[in-house]
């Protein structure tokens, strides 16, 4: 049976850049909420220097479901979902208990650690092995997108409509902040130890992102938050040059054939 | 010369596990944990420090051990006076600014603990402030600032380890860290300083002021216990004789009224301990109970006293301390149990000698029991009450 690859050592590290595109207006809304009268019911989540961006956990919680409605139909027999939040992986008891088992049994072992880990991994679905669960983390990230350049951001009002009369419902009005359509966003992602039969996953991952099918944010049934990623560039680092990496960076010459 | 430690991050010394998952920094810093510190310092600035070295010091095969090499390069370094005298340097115990330990003999009033402290010693056990002045009091420990309980700042840090395996927290690995944060906190100004101050003999300021930042205690590689350190001024408090005989006869007099003791042949006086004494009660050859005068006799011996005086009365607490020398070649880095008195802990001694004859005697010890160069073992007299 060939070694899964686990967190503890380098295998290979997969890198994504590129520019996103917002296709059509974006809401991402922050939490904060404002006495000011006349501030906006809804405004954008912005970063220190008040640029409005999309937050990594926006992004990467979007490609999951997305991957996991994919996996789930049955696309690729090589590939299972579990559905992380009602019916995660070793999300049961038994399940549990045959891994506390294997814990007692091999506890006095110098290697329990990664036995443990091994059993644990062998029991996630593709996704969870990928996209991380609480019991083994994630070995794909994805940072925050920050702007580049401008935006512009304008506000729209909104109106809920009374089904009796179909005039404005009493005390339904509300305005919220978007992103207009334009704005562009650093995009880096990145996965760590990915076994080669899931390149095909990283591969549908960035065909979703690069089909402008992927919708960031709040209010997407109603036209919001579709993003495209452009000018993409895909590096794979491998042992034989994560020397050259680590001290020079990213190069030409570790550009993944694939795109 | 009095030294000032101010902290700049908060430190852990001498975490006790209360449960399993949770350390508790004590509120004072004994001297041995700042010679460690001070030989840590030298040894990361040290051109010849070699990890693996191992020199037999009494017998003991001993790593990461400070001693000048009296090599090449060690003419230039700026640590080599305090390389040279690390050993026989003598450090106290730190305290909070503006501290003092609290006798185990001050009861403090049950229902309100602005009614200030009553001696055991020297005053009945009731609170004189409480309606009818008939108050329940109990005993307390710690530290006293401005004749009041005081308690240092402590904060909160959890932290775990990190399966290399999975990336997610490893099974067991979660633990908590009570640290000194600040020793003092002004709720209207938000204004916080964490600030210890104790004595270092045998260096000369301008020997210790080449260190500009200090680590202190445990968790240091992780950012806890970073502190600068200072010389305050030189001036020490040399105590006037005369007035020290003349609290002692108030002492005496005060203590016989208290107790119904009619006898003018003898004295009383009392000590305490200003910081923990390492005591060897030889406890091992015990096999029986003892009488209580058997027990005291154990005390006299225990603290080494060569003069004509018995122990009268002991407020001690006694933990048994067994700590570690991770300077040992070894797998067993544990050091030998001892018997550890509080500091706090109150001894009255019986005595037909006239009080300068103790004064002298006294005077001339550098402390009791082990490791006096570390600051254990520090006395001084008690006249009774916050004194």
């Amino acid at each position: 049976m060939k070694p899964v690859m686990l967190l503890d050592r380098f295998y290979n590290k997969y890198i994504v850049k590129g520019i996103l595109l917002a296709e059509t207006p974006i809401h991402i809304g922050s939490s904060g909420e404002s006495l000011d009268p006349v501030q906006v019911d809804n405004s954008v989540i912005k970063d220190s220097n008040g640029k409005p961006y999309i937050p990594g956990s926006s992004l990467k919680g979007v490609l999951r479901s997305y991957l996991e409605t994919l996996l789930s139909s049955g696309i690729d027999e090589r590939f299972k979902a579990c559905l992380i939040v009602n019916d995660p992986c070793l999300g049961n008891k038994e399940q549990l208990d045959e891994i506390k088992n294997i814990q007692e049994s091999v506890k006095a072992n110098h290697d329990a650690d990664r036995i443990i880990a091994e059993e644990i991994y062998k029991r996630l679905c593709t996704v969870c092995r990928i996209f991380g669960n609480p019991y083994f983390a994630s070995k794909l990230t994805v940072n925050d997108c920050h702007l580049k350049g401008d935006a512009h951001l304008s506000i729209r009002d909104g109106v809920g409509i009374d089904r009796d009369t179909g005039t404005a419902a009493d005390k339904k009005k509300y305005d919220f902040e978007q992103v207009d359509a334009g704005a562009r966003f650093e995009f880096y992602m990145s996965v760590d130890n990915l076994e080669p039969e899931h390149e095909d996953i990283l591969k549908l991952i960035l065909k979703v992102l690069e089909s402008g099918q992927l919708r960031v944010g709040g209010k997407t049934s109603v036209g919001l938050g579709c993003i495209r990623l452009t000018e993409t560039k895909v590096y794979k680092i491998e042992q034989h040059n994560l020397r050259s990496y680590l001290m020079q960076g990213l190069k030409e010459e570790m550009r993944w054939q694939y795109v | 010369m009095k030294v000032r430690l101010n902290f700049i991050s908060p430190f852990v010394v001498g975490g006790i596990k209360l449960v399993s998952n949770y350390i508790e920094s004590i509120d004072y810093i004994p001297g041995n944990v700042i010679r460690a510190a001070l030989a840590r310092y030298i040894l990361n600035n040290c051109h010849y420090y070699d990890p693996d070295e191992v020199v037999t010091i009494d017998g003991i095969q001993k790593k990461n051990w400070v001693y000048f090499k009296d090599k090449p390069r060690c003419s230039d370094c700026k640590l080599q006076t305090l390389c040279q005298k690390l050993g026989d340097i003598r450090i106290s115990f730190f305290y909070p600014k503006d501290t003092m330990v609290i006798p185990s003999t001050l009861m403090m009033c049950k229902m309100d603990p602005h009614h200030g402290f009553v001696d055991r010693l020297i005053q009945q056990p009731r609170c004189a402030k409480c309606e009818g002045g008939r108050g329940r009091v109990e005993f307390v420990s710690g530290l006293l600032k401005d004749g009041k309980k005081y308690n240092v700042v402590k904060s909160f840090v959890t932290r775990t380890a990190i399966n290399r395996y999975t990336g997610t927290a490893k099974d067991g690995s979660l633990y908590s860290l009570l640290a000194v944060s600040a020793t003092l906190q002004d709720q209207n100004t938000g204004y916080e300083e964490n600030v210890f101050e104790g004595q270092i003999l045998g260096l000369t300021p301008q020997e210790l002021s080449i260190i500009d930042e200090l680590r202190i205690g445990k968790y240091t590689s992780v950012g806890l216990g970073r502190c600068n350190v200072t010389v305050m001024d030189e001036k020490m408090d040399t105590p006037d004789v005369s007035k020290v005989i003349q609290s002692l006869k108030e002492f005496d007099a005060q203590y016989k009224r208290n107790n119904g003791i009619n006898d003018d042949g003898c004295r009383y006086f009392a000590i305490k301990f200003i910081s923990d004494a390492k005591l060897d009660f030889g406890f091992a050859d015990v096999n029986e109970y003892m009488s209580t005068d058997q027990y005291k006799a154990v005390w006299l011996k225990a603290l080494g006293i060569n003069l004509d005086v018995q122990v009268e009365k002991v407020y001690a607490e006694v933990f048994n301390f067994r700590g570690y020398d991770t300077s040992k070649v070894g797998e067993d880095k544990r050091e030998q149990p001892v018997h550890m008195v509080e500091k706090g802990s109150v001894i009255v001694f019986k005595t037909h000698l006239a009080f300068d004859k103790v004064i002298d005697y006294f005077g001339s010890l550098e402390g009791f029991g082990q490791d006096t160069d570390n600051g254990f073992g520090k006395f001084d007299y008690h006249f009774g009450g916050v004194c």
